[in-house]
């Protein structure tokens, strides 16, 4: 990476990082609730581990983001 | 309760519709804001609308929410979005949005805060309190007061409420429980509501008619579904 990020790319990175992980985090929370009908028990134990893990990715994701703001704040 | 979700991405739609309904609640769902504002302007504004905050290539989520408070300050309006930018959330609420929800949201906080923001909404500003004027009807919820090519229409407490209800959003389909439940405060069965309006509607469509008998009752009830004040300009009816 030659350039530093400005915020407005910071903000549209973080965006687009976010939004694919959030719609399969919904989807995933859309099966557990049952609203796609019954879920088997394997079925819904891969499903938490998908959401489980989406999450995390998420959280890794803020903790970028939010380093990405920190540094372009420092300078 | 009528709930307008627009939302861009079709999985975050999907589950914000399905959740909803899983609550009893009436959902139509939107990929934009402009398909949204098209059939604001020809239905009204829902009880409450879930709007997310960016749109690739098209109007944001705020400009819809300024519209449907300049149709109806009653209509209570959620902001989402993808990312929790500061200088987003000053100006969502700066424009009069009621909530703002960072996704991804759980179902128990989506309907939590929507139902807290149509009380909110509600209590700041009650329903019905301006003139209504559709076409030959004119109505004065203040006076209970009510007018059809411009001749004083005699009704009565029920028959008004019914009135000034089906007139809140032209077209859109009352279910019968719906109706009774703002008639009477209670919640009875859909059949059992239709049964218990037959009169006062069946009154109602005469007290327009006899007032004006070439032109068709615009009160259009169906058998099994609700009642509703037909639109005159939707082609699609």
């Amino acid at each position: 990476m030659s350039e530093p990020l400005d915020p407005r790319q910071i903000k549209q990175i973080g965006h687009e990082a976010r939004k694919p992980l959030i719609s399969l985090i919904s989807t995933a929370d859309l099966l557990l609730l049952g609203l796609e009908g019954e879920l088997s028990d394997q079925v819904r134990k891969n499903v938490e581990a998908m959401k489980q893990n989406a999450e995390q990715a998420l959280a890794g994701i803020e903790r970028l983001t939010d380093l990405l703001k920190s540094n372009d704040q420092s300078k | 309760m009528l709930i307008y979700v627009i939302e861009d991405d079709p999985q975050q739609r999907d589950f914000f519709t399905k959740t909803l309904q899983a609550e009893q609640l009436e959902v139509i769902a939107f990929k934009d804001t402009i398909a949204a504002h098209s059939y604001i302007m020809l239905h009204g504004v829902p009880d409450a609308a879930l709007i997310d905050f960016r749109f690739e290539g098209g109007p944001n989520g705020l400009s819809l929410a300024r519209q449907i408070h300049n149709i109806h300050p009653a209509a209570a309006v959620v902001m989402t979005s993808c990312y929790a930018d500061k200088d987003d959330i000053i100006e969502a609420f700066r424009s009069g949005i009621d909530d703002f929800l960072l996704k991804p949201v759980n179902a128990k906080t989506l309907i939590q805060h929507l139902g807290d923001t149509v009380i909110e909404r509600r209590t700041k500003h009650p329903l019905d309190t301006a003139e209504r004027q559709l076409g030959a009807l004119k109505l004065n919820p203040n006076t209970r007061q009510a007018w059809w090519h411009e001749q004083e229409l005699s009704l009565t407490k029920t028959q008004f409420t019914l009135l000034l209800q089906i007139t809140a959003r032209p077209g859109h389909m009352f279910n019968y429980a719906e109706l009774y439940a703002t008639c009477t405060g209670d919640h009875i069965d859909p059949a059992l509501a239709a049964k218990k309006l037959k009169t006062y509607i069946f009154h109602l469509k005469h007290r327009l008619l006899e007032n004006d008998p070439k032109t068709p009752c615009p009160i259009v009830s169906k058998r099994g579904e609700g009642l509703s004040w037909h639109l005159e300009d939707d082609k699609s009816k």
